[in-house]
């Protein structure tokens, strides 16, 4: 077995040990011989404890009967050998419980993992766990190292691996198949259909990982699961999290049964994270009840902005916009700026696009950070900005937005209502998107 | 850093951004904008399952054995519900396909033993398909070794490039055709008092040929890989437990559907080449079925309908094939994706198509042979894959309280068990050599 190779680089506790590899597929349906030579049944999974960085092998369940088998539970430390052709315990057969173990802390690898869907967070992709590889530290002492999802698993797994792979070295001696274990660290596997208990212990380790992913990746990963799993994982993440990976899921059915897979509150939430606008895009798609449920849960500010914007209808530039802008008042110096950016920052999503407005919110001008940068710091806002810049009505069309934002290759465009008064802006990747969409439609035909 | 991340985040365009409002209050518009919505799955299936093989085993039963076989309508219909209703439940309630849940539960090797038992029954049927559009083609004066590429090549680019969602309201269109079978049903003027009756007392005859034919009957209405199909289309409408109802009367429905389309196939062919002791050699021969009302046109119209219905399946079966059997041992899937991406589900695909047409390119191939032997094979398959649905459907750690209730098991142990039954006397039966 210590031909396994491990693809993902060197790995301290496995480079170092001078020890040998066990596949889970090895173990299983072997037979179980008491201390006293009494057959006791067949192995059907391992328990192992999931608090550690490499967890440890501690439970075992035999199955009992051939016509109408019964589990039976026991500790891995009652194991004496696992090396013969069958599994011998230290402990008579009756030392056994007649159930399936059920500790706290501790997952079933068989029942959990083997065979099911895991995201590996390393490649940010859902794939399927064919077998489970431990590393062999004493004559017992197994921890689970990786997880196995390659072609040479499956093979494996159905009891044809030395047919398969020397029929592979004589064809093709140099094929990938025999070089390159399809192995994925323990760290970096993310199971999803544990039950909430033994999901809990596994998630703090988790969690930090899966926030160091992209969102748009964490996004892909929840389409690409099934429902209940997506449910499991998209409970998993920090409102924050949860937000940003909701704002780039792709399609509208999967976003708002994800939102209905968390509690109301927890729904509130996440929508406060979003920015107004994709928040008002998402309750736009829930049913009426509903949305009013959550706005009037949300925070009074946030909730506010997106009431706003939901009376815009969807296909205007109202529809696209968001009410997080940043106005400033025209006679403000570059250096007083500067320090204004400063403090409201944190809140406002784009910052790189400025907008100038008189007294009753009217606007007047716009300039970009650039403009900003280059400048003097003690020039007036009036002197280095833009005059009359290119804008919409709010009850534009779509397709009147993109063509302004086109024709002045703008980065962000300012909506104004009947009044001029500046009341959203909308950022070229809305744009983007819906050019995107439009192509799209033409191309599926939709 | 987070402020970072979040512009990021906003200068990704977002693909695809469907803005589909449906905003659904109460009453009864809604409700019927409801039904509207989750409708499809079961009427695309039903609609699908009358393929080619479909088309030529009704009209070989009814040419052959008059109405003899009416009287198996009937319970296959309910079978017919009673399946498909429990895939559907099991695609709502778990949010996994077939092959996935069977994977999952039963390990590598089951899985293994049912994706190739599946891969080759389902070859056959593309075969069929592609021996469909061949004999209808044929009818028109088209050879074959042009249709067959020709068809392998637009089915292909179909899927490949993305238009088929549009084609598919073309095909299901289409399938308006079957009507003229239910016309020329009608023409033929049957002796409705027998058919009736035939249709409620069962028959049952020792001949080997009868008994096949019966099993290609029951299998090609309710062909295995319909199930898996099912599944998947229910899972990726994303249909909620709460609006399940209307699932079930799309289901419900489509097999209506289905098989009353079945039964004026069989009556056509009964009421006017049974009553000839015309035996089917051709398509052109199953094409006189329709003269009752399209006369010496009803080679035409007969050509078209299975040229539609063969190529709608030969769309479908190829890629729903390769669909559950990566989705089975956990290969990536996805026409989105390129082919490096994921290998194994184009290679599949691809296969399954250059495969099913070469065959049909063999010189002196049989092709009506083909569109029903395929339909046997469906019949075999299938009580293997019904026991993996009922082992599964009545498992409460996946269902909860949706498993099936003792009467439900009833039915559909029953219908596994008679298909059980069948196929080992029709082995029986050819082996003594009827």
């Amino acid at each position: 077995m210590a031909d396994a190779v491990d693809t993902h680089g060197s790995d301290q506790l496995v480079a170092e040990a001078q020890h040998s590899f066990l596949f889970f597929s090895t173990l299983l349906s072997k037979p179980v011989i008491d201390a006293n030579g009494v057959p006791v049944g067949r192995l059907s999974d391992v328990a192992i404890s999931v608090g550690m960085m490499f967890p440890p092998v501690v439970g075992f369940v035999v199955q009992r009967g051939r016509w109408e088998p019964f589990p039976l539970t026991g500790r891995w430390s009652d194991v004496a050998d696992i090396e013969g052709p069958s599994i011998r315990l230290a402990v008579p057969i009756r030392a056994l419980t007649p159930s399936k173990s059920d500790e706290s802390g501790e997952i079933l690898v068989g029942e959990a993992l083997l065979d099911k869907q895991i995201v590996d967070l390393s490649g940010a992709k859902v794939v399927r766990v064919n077998d489970l590889h431990f590393l062999k530290l004493g004559p017992t002492d197994l921890r689970l190292v990786h997880v196995d999802v390659g072609t040479r698993g499956l093979v494996r797994r159905m009891g044809w691996q030395s047919a398969i792979d020397q029929l592979v070295r004589r064809v093709a001696p140099r094929a990938r198949y025999l070089s390159a274990e399809q192995l994925i660290r323990w760290q970096y596997v993310q199971p999803v259909s544990l039950d909430a208990r033994a999901h809990s212990i596994r998630l703090s380790v988790m969690q930090k990982q899966l926030r160091e992913l992209h969102p748009a990746d964490i996004a892909e990963i929840l389409t690409d699961l099934d429902s209940r799993e997506r449910a499991t994982m998209f409970r998993a993440l920090d409102p924050e999290t949860a937000a940003d990976a909701l704002a780039e899921v792709e399609d509208p059915r999967i976003q708002t049964q994800l939102l209905e897979t968390v509690s109301q509150e927890d729904a509130a939430d996440i929508l406060e994270e979003m920015p107004p606008d994709e928040a008002a895009d998402l309750l736009g798609e829930l049913p009426h009840e509903t949305s009013t449920a959550l706005l009037r849960k949300m925070e009074v500010e946030e909730a506010q902005d997106v009431r706003e914007l939901l009376t815009y209808a969807p296909d205007t530039a109202g529809g696209m916009m968001t009410t997080e802008f940043v106005g400033l008042p025209a006679d403000l110096t570059v250096a007083e700026t500067f320090a204004r950016l400063r403090q409201i920052a944190p809140e406002v999503e784009n910052i790189y696009y400025l907008f100038v407005i008189d007294g009753d919110g009217r606007l007047v001008g716009v300039l970009s950070m650039r403009h900003l940068i280059l400048a003097d710091p003690t020039q007036r806002l009036q002197d280095i900005m833009i005059a009359e810049p290119a804008r919409v009505h709010h009850t534009d069309s779509r397709d009147t937005v993109a063509e302004i934002v086109e024709k002045y290759d703008l980065l962000a465009l300012p909506v104004v209502d009947d009044g001029d008064v500046l009341v959203g802006m909308i950022t070229v990747d809305d744009v983007v998107s819906h050019i995107a969409e439009q192509a799209w439609k033409r191309k599926l035909g939709r | 850093m987070e402020a970072q991340a979040r512009t990021l985040r906003r200068l990704v365009p977002r693909r695809l951004r469907g803005r589909l409002r449906t905003r659904l209050q109460s009453g009864w518009p809604a409700r019927i904008a409801l039904l509207v919505a989750v409708i499809g799955p079961g009427i695309i299936t039903a609609n699908v399952d009358n393929d080619a093989g479909g088309i030529t085993t009704y009209s070989l039963a009814g040419a052959q054995f008059g109405y003899s076989l009416l009287w198996c309508l009937i319970p296959v219909t309910v079978a017919l519900v009673v399946i498909q209703e429990m895939c559907s439940r099991m695609g709502v309630v778990t949010g996994k396909g077939l092959a996935d849940l069977i994977r999952e539960q039963y390990g590598v090797k089951v899985t293994f033993y049912i994706m190739a038992a599946l891969l080759f029954a389902n070859l056959a049927n593309t075969v069929a398909e592609f021996a469909g559009v061949a004999a209808a083609l044929e009818i028109f004066g088209v050879t074959k070794y042009l249709s067959i590429p020709a068809s392998a090549l637009f089915v292909w680019w179909l899927i490949v490039y993305g238009t088929y969602r549009r084609v598919e309201k073309v095909f299901l269109v289409a399938c308006v055709f079957y009507v003229a079978y239910l016309i020329s049903g009608l023409l033929a003027r049957p002796p409705w008092g027998e058919v009736l009756l035939r249709m409620v007392v069962p028959e049952f005859h020792w001949r080997g040929d009868y008994v096949v034919m019966l099993i290609g009957v029951i299998g090609t209405t309710i062909a295995p890989w319909m199930q898996f199909y099912l599944q998947s289309a229910m899972v990726e409408k994303g249909v909620r437990l709460s609006d399940y109802r209307y699932a079930w009367y799309d289901v419900v429905v489509g097999c209506v559907v289905a098989v009353v389309v079945a039964m004026f196939i069989m009556v056509a062919c009964a009421a006017t080449l049974y009553q000839k002791h015309i035996t089917i050699q051709s398509a052109q021969d199953a094409a006189l079925a329709l003269a009752p009302l399209a006369g010496k046109y009803c080679a035409g119209l007969f050509a078209f309908g299975l040229f539609n219905a063969s190529l709608f399946a030969a769309s479908v079966l190829p890629l729903s094939t390769a669909y559950y059997v990566c989705e089975g041992f956990g290969w990536e899937t996805g026409i989105d994706k390129r082919f490096r991406e994921a290998p194994q589900f184009f290679g599949l695909y691809t296969a399954l198509i250059v495969l099913g047409g070469a065959f049909i390119l063999i010189p002196h191939f049989p092709l009506l042979s083909v569109m029903y032997l395929s339909q046997v094979l469906n019949g075999i398959l299938l009580p293997f894959v019904l026991i993996f649905i009922l082992l599964l459907v009545n498992r409460s750690d996946l269902m909860g309280t949706y498993v099936n209730t003792h009467a439900y098991n009833v039915v559909a142990w029953g219908t596994s068990g008679i298909m059980i039954l069948l196929t080992i006397t029709m082995v029986v039966v050819l082996i003594l050599g009827y």
